[in-house]
């Protein structure tokens, strides 16, 4: 191990205090197993808690038997130590992030360069994919009736019979009919959603804040959808970055037309609507996102004004340049030392007894992110998007230069 | 010597008639465990309950056994795994202990088993903690001589004469200033600096030990580090050290003395030819 910075005990204090251990000074009798457990354990009467530390304070073995009879606690934090956001595994997350980095350019490269496409194909690019909204996509997969779908629409039916596929139809009709929603077309295999890695962008989509999930909510695919079955909104209309030609036709079986032309007036309604707020709306990013995209592109913009700091033992936030403080909530019995919004988008706390939130959303969800470290974090800061500095109240350091996913001891 | 009203009380309260004891026995256990505590409120301030049992389980009873494994069973393996942070090790270590606590060794014609040693003190669970703990640095140590001789030998070096020691003395007068520095520490002081530097326990590990917030902790160590420098810099100051040699006193490690004898000892044999020493 090595020697932990020395700060403010003189040298020669140390030197002292360690050649008056054990021989250096009489520590007497060692105390039995009775009066160590009762002393762990603040069961001890102030003259024998006295004697017991005038002992321990000379005595090695006798504080390593007083430590080893500590609690477990920290092997806990080992364990989570190899683990991200929300538990996952740090080498999903490596290629969750691998995944949900490629979405966003791509996604940035549709959004800067609209213009470099026809008004006709961007028209083409709205269709209708399901009057339904991905979480009920996800219940459809998760009930196996999806699964195949895809299969056959993508002519990987080999392995599947007609029967089974007739069948299979039969049982996506019933689960939709089932929700009261018309029957769309079969949901488009990942590839067809013209992202890569957008089964493992979902599972961070999945993970990370709403605001996120929505801005890689097409590259995400079934996999994001998966992941929050339980969100529900209204039926929606999903903007899909792919040629015409290869856009899915709907299909739609005979005693759900009415419900579907129904769902279609309705899409077509918030088509509408969408391509108002889209006019409205000056840069042409808007032309190709959804109206979640926009307003959630509209509230980051706003949030992203905002300054945060600690007043008061209280994480505050200031939306008017700090004319004004809110305080920020935050999970119950945190208490924040430490905050850093130097990334535009994310808030990252440091807290008492070692915790570690993080933002996405402005403050209004916060994630915990677990390390090894020790103490109270006093301090965290990130130099950029990727490289990250925590230090704590135990004279600790730790960096990161992933984003904050993995923490290494400096 | 406790009460009789008080002992027919505890008695019928601790279930100890359940674990096989008999009043007699049990005021003697009481008495073993107050050790001449004659207040009535330490006497009841133990764990009378966890006495009766571990009382019970000494005597060999068979329900106090039961009871005993039920309660502790898993705990045991758990505190070894802990202690050893290894499972074949943690298992051979619990089994040694549950041989102790069922009583291997007889005195007199009598089983003695390792929880008559019991008090009441702290919990029966954080007292066989603690036996175990304290067994576990025992065999540490002498683990720890026995590998040393082995690689010892290995290495052909078993001998070699012992290593010199490097003779590397503090000042005198800065050792006195910070012996009487230290002297005027708390036990809890002392403590709280011996496990945090000497030992390397991290903030919460003292704080845990203590009883108290780990900031609580952090602030001490700060106040002690700079109630230390003062006072001894005053003392070096009052012999006539200046303000400047008294600083620089206080920031010499023994250690670093020792290695640079050590690197001087060195540069001397090469200036005259002889092999350097290690």
């Amino acid at each position: 191990m090595t020697e932990k910075p020395n700060t403010g005990l003189p040298k020669s204090a140390l030197s002292r205090l360690r050649a008056q251990q054990g021989g250096g000074a009489p520590a007497g009798e060692h105390p039995d197993a009775n009066l160590l457990a009762a002393f762990s354990e603040q069961a001890l009467e102030a003259g024998e808690r006295e004697q017991v530390l005038m002992h321990l304070g000379r005595c090695a073995d006798c504080r390593e038997i007083v430590a080893l009879n500590l609690p477990a606690v920290e092997e806990k934090s080992f364990v989570e130590e190899k683990r991200g956001w929300l538990g996952l595994r740090p080498e999903l997350m490596r290629w969750g992030i691998v995944g949900a980095s490629a979405a966003v350019v791509v996604a940035a490269v549709l959004l800067v360069k609209p213009e470099l496409e026809s008004p006709r194909a961007i028209q083409n690019q709205v269709t209708i994919a399901k009057p339904t909204d991905r979480a009920d996509q996800a219940v459809g997969e998760a009930s196996g009736v999806a699964r195949e779908a895809p299969k056959l629409t993508a002519g990987v039916a080999d392995r599947a019979t007609e029967k089974e596929a007739k069948k299979a139809d039969e049982k996506r009709r019933d689960a939709a009919s089932e929700r009261g929603y018309p029957m769309a077309a079969p949901p488009p295999p990942p590839s067809a959603l013209g992202v890569s890695g957008g089964s493992s962008g979902g599972v961070l989509g999945g993970v990370m804040s709403p605001k996120v999930e929505e801005g890689t909510g097409r590259a995400a695919g079934a996999a994001a959808a998966n992941e929050s079955k339980d969100m529900r909104t209204t039926p929606a209309v999903v903007a899909q970055s792919q040629p015409q030609a290869n856009a899915p036709v709907p299909v739609f079986a005979e005693e759900d037309r009415m419900q579907a032309s129904q769902a279609k007036t309705l899409a077509k309604q918030k088509v509408d609507e969408d391509r108002k707020m889209m006019a409205a709306d000056s840069n042409t990013v808007a032309a190709r996102a959804t109206k979640s995209e926009v307003s959630g592109r509209r509230f980051q913009l706003a949030a992203a004004t905002r300054t945060w700091r600690i007043a008061g033992g209280k994480l505050q936030w200031s939306g008017d340049g700090g004319a004004s403080w809110t305080i920020a909530s935050l999970p119950d019995g945190v208490k924040a030392m430490a905050v850093d919004a130097g990334v535009p988008g994310v808030v990252w706390v440091g807290a008492a007894s070692g915790m570690v939130l993080r933002s996405a959303d402005q403050g209004a969800s916060w994630t915990p992110v677990k390390g090894l470290w020790r103490g109270d974090v006093v301090y965290l800061k990130f130099q950029d998007a990727v490289q990250g500095t925590l230090r704590t109240s135990n004279h600790e350091e730790w960096f990161s230069e992933d984003g904050g996913m993995v923490w290494k001891r400096r | 010597m406790v009460p009789e009203d008080l002992a027919q009380e505890l008695f019928a309260s601790s279930r100890a008639q359940e674990f096989g004891l008999s009043l007699a026995g049990f005021t003697r256990a009481l008495e073993r465990a107050s050790k001449g505590a004659v207040s009535e409120a330490a006497i009841r301030a133990l764990r009378l309950e966890e006495l009766a049992l571990a009382q019970g389980c000494a005597a060999g009873n068979e329900h106090a056994w039961d009871v005993f494994l039920v309660r502790y069973r898993e705990k045991l393996y758990d505190a070894a795994r802990q202690v050893t942070r290894e499972e074949s090790s943690a298992r051979e270590l619990a089994d040694s202990l549950y041989a102790d606590l069922f009583g291997t060794r007889t005195q007199e014609g009598r089983r003695v088993s390792k929880l008559e040693s019991y008090s009441g003190r702290g919990s029966l669970d954080g007292w066989l903690r603690t036996v175990l703990a304290q067994e576990w640095v025992n065999r540490f140590r002498k683990t720890k001589r026995l590998v040393s001789l082995e690689e010892q030998e290995e290495a052909g070096a078993q001998f070699a004469a012992a290593a010199p020691e490097v003779n590397a003395v503090m000042d005198p007068a800065v050792s006195a200033a910070t012996d009487q520095a230290l002297a005027e520490l708390t036990a809890e002081d002392r403590y709280i600096l011996a496990a945090y530097y000497l030992d390397e326990r991290t903030l919460a590990q003292v704080a845990r030990s203590l009883g108290v917030h780990e900031s609580t902790v952090s602030r001490k160590v700060e106040r002690l580090g700079k109630k230390l420098r003062k006072d001894i810099l005053e003392r070096l100051l009052r012999a006539g050290r200046s303000r400047r040699q008294a600083e620089e006193a206080m920031e010499v490690d023994v250690r670093d003395l020792a290695v640079d004898v050590r690197n001087q000892l060195k540069k001397q044999a090469r200036g005259q030819g002889l092999p350097a020493p290690d």
